[in-house]
């Protein structure tokens, strides 16, 4: 393993990072907060520490990198980021904690919005717009967003970038790897200017859109009031912010193709068709099911929209308690939680394309049940789906499987109510955000423990990587997992030749 | 630029591999997803699962902005399909890899009729470069023009009975349809006239026909060590190309081949060689042919370790000039320590050879009548091939003389139907001839930019 180039991506990243803390420093200062001076030590930090990992490989190092090397850094950068993202929280002293921390920063660069503090109120401007920030890069990727910055030659960095970015076949939209990161960016830049425009234009003040337009963005859900949405009465607010984080729910390539006009491949996407017939059954159903509870339809329509986008992007936004809402209704937002977006886009969750894969899968199934000799493929927009996808839709489904199992079992520990461990364990492995009960629209998570509070942490890092990266690196740490290659124990003579 | 490959083979991954070194966006397509998963981990490259003559596959990988679609696929009815429809759907060039000997009498004919900017023929261009080693060993660097009717060679004068001669005094006496079009001296290069006196040590480039320059290495004397007798193991596409262009120079031939059906097809098409049908491995089969006594022996079986095998019997049987065909670039490396000098392998002279015209379309972006283009005396050099395709006025129909041209250009040969001409002032450049321009490092990337 060429360790070498991946201490110089860490220290990239880390250096990408301290860039970014600058931002939170120019708003504390805008704010006259006393803020900007920690934030400012916490990027000179991270900048010193990145500058070291950079330095460490020496100038001529081997800068060939393989799949293992793209799924370790990738695990390990997320890692990194956050715990450097979380020195501003502690340094302030707005979480003094160190889980607590941890907990908060990766809730969220991976776009969970999950939060342990009970008064969001009280936190000062920079750390309100450092923690919704985190959103907006996390949303696209952290590495993603280097990649834009430093050059990567080689083609490790696909690895990477695949890693990185959600779904069950990433690909390119143009040949070069930097250019496919630059577009995906500056379509992400454009929609989340558009939106807060849009805030702006409906009344809310330029500090609280921008926030809320990260949150959106990355469909994380930080938002700056004890209520989130709901301290905002205008319908207008909540029907934009609705509109817009579907439109984060969707694949970014897209976006890409309407921009070339190639509106076919948007109108036969079937991606998209699933989604958007997801979202209407969803919400006409909970607005049915809710509608004896509210007053006026139109209401009960926009609390029902709301919270469906909200879920199903995994964004986490709240503008209505739907703890009170029927069983029925908390039933349908918990299952939307496992479907998730869009692959490619920046919603987490289980994906709608690996659902439809996995139908097109069992109907394959049944039908060779009955004649066996049958012969039939999966097919994904009108093109056959690869051996190599199906199957790796299939083992991520199980793999999913057994990781939330293994969550609810140790959250138990605390002694919580089923309902609890379940939905958290939910919300923090989609990257949803909110759960039910105690952890639900107006509850938060700093009841749990610190041990559950790391597992929800390294749970819902696994959920923004899709599992593999943190499965890796966890294999290669523990050398029997090595393919029976006792990776460890050769490493003396291997590294002559790989390093 | 945007350049299109369809069909990843060896050829289409060293392809890959080179333009993307030399900066280019490049996509690939394949119908194997595992080999293109495999290609995508290797390089900065975006792939297209499909057929190379597939609209949606093209389309996909964004042929409309492509400058360039390479379609080296196994068949050669799906690299000119491949090419037609992207050519269709607005690639700027297109290159295909044909190799059909059937279709090889009318490359021409397809190229300019189904909008083909250059076919490729591996074996093709493997037998011209075995072909050259065998001719001219004093030879540096052989370029072929107008498929193979313009050479353009390039060697070194030592003890030449042209030191101290005029060039125009060299024409007269010689009385030889060739130029000579560049002359390096002391690091400093001359595009030289007729009062130019040519001394030893200089290295000199000559255009003309193969036949012509022949000639001319035969007249100064340069050709003394050229072969004389050949023996080719293995009756594949490459010994068939190869054994034509020795049988057209007169040298004494003998194939071996296994198969009783091609030799049958070798001999018929062969009427100057002598077919022998037997196994290559056989010593005293090789014996009994006379191995002790030919001037060259190539190997050219479809198992790379055979011809390996084989040229190394060869070499202990004090044959002279021994040619081994290795494709497997990992065998490449092993031979370097066996002695075998010659070695060739079609598919890195293939990749090699479209690398050329990638590059010469970089050169000349902006102008697409550019059909070739080499760099000379180590780049001090081009010698860039036009097609004149329509009247140009003040250039076409004139006589050369009448025209004003450039210092440091010259006009070293023009093909005009099917014959090439080396230009005196009487000749003209007419539409649809093949022109071919040497230039001292400045950019031609039009013919109208020889004018003055």
């Amino acid at each position: 393993m060429n360790i070498k180039m991946i201490l110089r991506t860490l220290g990239h990243i880390l250096l990408t990072e301290s860039l970014l803390l600058v931002l939170p420093v120019l708003v504390s200062i805008l704010y006259g907060e006393h803020d900007a001076l920690m934030f400012l030590i916490s990027a000179a930090l991270c900048g010193a520490v990145g500058a070291f990992l950079s330095w460490v490989p020496g100038r001529h190092a081997d800068s060939s990198i393989h799949a293992r090397e793209g799924f370790v850094i990738v695990a390990l950068a997320w890692i990194c980021v956050s715990l450097f993202g979380a020195v501003p929280f502690i340094l302030t002293g707005s979480i003094p904690g160190f889980f607590d921390a941890f907990f908060e920063t990766v809730s969220g660069f991976t776009t969970t919005g999950a939060t342990i503090l009970t008064d969001v109120e009280v936190l000062s401007h920079g750390v309100m717009f450092w923690r919704s920030f985190t959103h907006w890069v996390g949303g696209m990727g952290v590495l993603v967003f280097m990649l834009t910055v430093v050059p990567m030659t080689g083609g490790g960095a696909v690895y990477i970038i695949r890693a990185e970015m959600p779904g069950p076949a990433p690909g390119k939209l143009v040949p070069r790897l930097k250019d496919t990161a630059k577009i995906l960016y500056f379509l992400y830049l454009i929609l989340t200017l558009l939106e807060v425009v849009l805030l702006c234009a409906g009344g809310m003040p330029v500090f609280d859109s921008l926030v809320h337009s990260f949150g959106t963005a990355g469909t994380g859900g930080f938002g700056i009031w004890n209520n989130s949405i709901a301290h905002y009465e205008s319908s207008y607010i909540h029907w934009v912010i609705c509109i817009f984080m579907l439109l984060f729910g969707v694949n970014f390539n897209l976006y890409y193709f309407l921009m070339l006009r190639h509106f076919r491949d948007v109108w036969k996407n079937d991606e998209l068709r699933v989604y958007v017939l997801i979202v209407v059954a969803a919400v006409a159903l909970i607005t049915m099911n809710i509608l004896d509870q509210y007053d006026a339809f139109s209401t009960a329509l926009r609390d029902a929209s709301f919270q469906v986008a909200s879920i199903i992007t995994t964004t986490g936004y709240v503008t209505a308690n739907y703890d009170l809402w029927p069983e029925f209704s908390k039933t349908i937002l918990v299952t939307l939680m496992f479907i998730g977006g869009c692959a490619g886009s920046t919603g987490g969750g289980i994906k709608v394309s690996r659902f439809i894969l996995m139908k097109r899968v069992v109907c394959r199934g049944i039908k060779r049940m009955i004649h066996p000799r049958s012969v039939g493929v999966v097919k994904m927009d009108g093109k056959t789906a690869g051996d190599g996808v199906v199957e790796g839709a299939g083992v991520y489904l199980m793999v999913y499987c057994a990781i939330a199992t293994g969550t609810v079992l140790l959250l138990s520990l605390d002694g919580f109510s089923f309902t609890v461990n379940f939905s958290a364990m939910a919300s923090c492995f989609n990257n949803v955000g909110p759960g039910l009960d105690m952890v639900g629209a107006v509850g938060n998570y700093s009841a749990y423990s610190a041990f559950s509070k790391f597992v929800l942490s390294i749970v819902m890092l696994a959920g923004r990587l899709e599992i593999f990266p943190m499965l890796i690196l966890l294999t290669t740490l523990i050398p029997r997992f090595n393919g029976g290659k006792r990776y460890g124990k050769n490493r003396s003579n291997r590294s002559s030749e790989e390093i | 630029m945007y350049v299109v490959i369809a069909g990843i083979g060896k050829v289409g991954r060293t392809l890959v591999e080179q333009l993307i070194l030399d900066g280019h966006e490049v996509v690939a397509i394949d119908p194997d997803e595992g080999v293109l998963e495999h290609l995508s981990a290797a390089y900065d490259v975006m792939t297209v699962c499909g057929s190379g003559a597939s609209r949606n596959a093209l389309n996909e990988a964004g042929i409309s902005k492509s400058s360039l679609m390479i379609s080296s696929t196994g068949t050669d009815e799906m690299n000119i399909l491949g090419c037609m429809i992207a050519r269709r759907l607005g690639a700027r060039h297109t290159v295909a890899r044909v190799r059909n000997t059937e279709y090889f009498n009318q490359l021409e004919f397809m190229r300019d009729n189904l909008g083909l900017s250059m076919t490729i023929n591996p074996e093709l261009i493997a037998a011209r470069e075995i072909f050259g080693t065998l001719r001219f060993p004093a030879a540096q660097k052989i370029e072929y023009f107008s498929r193979g009717k313009v050479q353009l060679v390039e060697f070194k004068l030592e003890h030449s009975q042209l030191d101290g001669i005029k060039l125009s005094e060299f024409y007269r006496k010689y009385q030889l349809k060739i130029l000579v079009g560049t002359v390096l001296r002391d690091d400093h290069l001359t595009i030289p006239n007729g009062d130019f006196v040519l001394h030893n040590g200089d290295t000199i480039t000559v255009a003309g026909s193969p036949s012509e320059v022949e000639r001319f290495f035969r007249a100064i004397g340069a050709l003394r060590s050229g072969v004389r007798s050949a023996m080719l193991i293995g009756g594949s596409r490459i010994s068939y190309y190869l054994a034509r262009m020795l049988c057209n120079s007169g040298v004494e031939l003998t194939i071996v081949d296994k198969d009783h059906d091609r030799c049958m097809q070798l001999s018929e098409m062969l009427p100057g060689a002598t077919v022998i049908e037997g196994n290559g491995a056989d010593h005293e089969l090789l014996a009994e042919e006379g191995i002790s006594r030919t001037d060259a022996f190539v190997s050219l079986t479809g198992i790379d370790e055979e011809n390996i095998i084989l040229s190394l019997y060869a070499k202990t049987q004090g044959v002279n000039k021994v040619i081994t065909k290795v494709n497997n670039t990992d065998l490449r490396t092993i031979t370097g320590g066996l002695g075998l000098d010659s070695i060739v392998s079609p598919h890195d002279l293939t990749a090699n050879h479209i690398l050329r015209y990638a590059r010469s379309l970089q050169n000349a972006l902006g102008s697409n009548n550019v059909e070739t283009l080499y760099k000379l005396s180590g780049g001090r050099a081009e010698a860039v091939e036009f097609r004149v395709k329509e009247n140009i006025p003040g250039l076409t129909g004139i006589p050369l003389r009448d025209l004003t041209i450039k210092r440091g250009i010259l006009v070293a040969s023009i093909t005009h139907n099917e014959e090439v001409i080396v230009p005196l002032g009487d000749d003209m450049i007419r539409p649809g001839d093949r022109v071919i321009i040497i230039s001292d490092d400045r950019r031609i990337s039009d013919i109208t930019d020889i004018l003055a």
